[in-house]
């Protein structure tokens, strides 16, 4: 089975994705290709170290569109269940995280439908006002209650922005914004064009500025 | 989405192709002030997500949440499985008329008798976690007492002055079914985590 190690990243425009070097970039890929071609042999515990690596990241990128905990643990855990059983299939054609988040996506998605369809409504307004204690803007012990204030409202006034997002449009600023990922990456992780990919940024970027313009966010 | 703004995308994302360099470029002297405002408000933006969102978060309860992938894959297969066989054997059963035979019997017998039929108590073992890998947990249904019992081997003795209303379960939290109860102590702490079925019950093997 061929793994390619370097079909979607584009080194020689980006040399870092997140803060992370290109050099262990390289390296996790070989390293991902190495677990990937033990587990297509039947190897669980090598899937085991491919949860332990990718389920922060799978978690978080729920989290960052459900905003909910125990859903997106729930929800994880259906995304390395639906990888197992396709691993099979796996060709190596793109990255192992744009594969994994390909089905994450489609695991979100169906969920968030499924909210919508039973009418609960805690998706796009409850949900997203909860506080998220791990957040870095949360506030610090160590800070002034001014300090406090003008936190929460920035938090506060970020949620707005977010929420006024489309589920599409949050969804690509988030991917391109906190995970790092190129436009080819994203475009592979959601099933669509870039074309689609850069209009979503476009607009998802055009709308963030308008909200926190007009929420006076300096 | 026009060229421009396309062009001016590219360019914040560092997604520009050697030739889309020198338009940009072209642009960047013709509008400066389109691109700089563009570029300062996008990376507002960025700044303001990174901050507030994270790449990575720490999944709770790591190894618990890898050890029920691998159990929930082995129940799949388990039910795959169970779901062929069950299919092929119920398929030939009921074309059997030794089956049907059988089921006219049973009737008449039930007619007559018209017993109550006794339910019986089985074993439960309710599914167990120990986040602490020197603890092991025997769990099984006591007779005498009429329930299952949950066994902790391996913890340290517990001193007599110890106040063990700090450990009391004062609450406890819902998720699915089938899902999770967590149960909490005075301190807000989870105490234990019980893994329930599609009807809210201890998941039972």
């Amino acid at each position: 089975m061929n793994f390619s190690l370097s079909d979607s990243s584009n080194e020689d425009e980006k040399l870092y994705r997140n803060e992370e070097p290109l050099e262990t970039e390289t390296s996790n890929k070989e390293r991902d290709a190495q677990l990937i071609e033990r587990c297509q042999s039947g190897d669980y515990t090598a899937f085991d170290e491919l949860i332990t690596l990718y389920r922060g990241k799978i978690y978080a990128m729920i989290f960052n569109m459900i905003r909910n905990d125990a859903d997106a643990w729930d929800l994880s855990q259906d995304v390395f269940i639906k990888a197992w059983k396709a691993l099979s299939k796996f060709e190596g054609r793109s990255a192992f995280y744009t594969w994994l988040y390909r089905i994450a996506h489609n695991v979100t998605y169906d969920w968030i439908r499924k909210k919508k369809i039973e009418g609960t409504g805690e998706f796009n307004d409850e949900i997203l006002n909860e506080a998220d204690p791990g957040a870095l803007t949360a506030p610090k012990a160590y800070d002034s209650p001014d300090q406090n204030i003008q936190r929460t409202e920035l938090r506060d006034k970020i949620k707005m922005a977010i929420n006024s997002l489309s589920d599409d449009h949050r969804e690509v600023i988030l991917l391109k914004e906190v995970e790092g990922l190129s436009y080819q990456e994203i475009a592979e992780s959601i099933g669509s064009s870039i074309g689609t990919v850069m209009s979503r940024l476009y607009y998802a970027r055009k709308k963030l500025q308008v909200t926190l313009k007009d929420n006076n966010y300096d | 989405m026009t060229d421009k703004e396309e062009l001016v995308t590219r360019w914040i994302d560092g997604e520009l192709s050697p030739e889309q360099e020198l338009e940009f470029k072209q642009l960047e002297e013709s509008d400066p002030d389109f691109c700089a405002s563009f570029k300062a408000a996008s990376e507002d933006v960025r700044e303001v997500l990174r901050s507030e969102f994270n790449s990575e978060k720490d999944v709770p309860h790591g190894d618990f949440f890898n050890s029920q992938i691998e159990k929930r894959i082995r129940q799949s297969y388990v039910k795959e499985s169970q779901a062929t066989s069950v299919l092929s054997a119920a398929t030939a059963w009921i074309k059997s008329p030794f089956t049907w035979a059988a089921a006219s019997a049973f009737c008449v017998m039930l007619f007559l008798s018209n017993g109550k039929l006794d339910q019986g108590t089985g074993s439960t073992v309710v599914s167990t976690y120990s986040p602490d890998p020197s603890v092991s947990i025997v769990a099984g249904f006591n007779e005498e007492a009429g329930a299952t019992v949950i066994k902790l081997e391996g913890l340290e003795r517990i001193p007599d002055d110890t106040d063990f209303s700090v450990n009391h379960i004062v609450f406890y939290d819902r998720q699915g079914p089938p899902g999770f109860v967590n149960f909490y102590n005075k301190q807000d702490e989870v105490v234990y985590i019980m893994e329930t079925d599609e009807y809210g019950l201890p998941n039972v093997f």
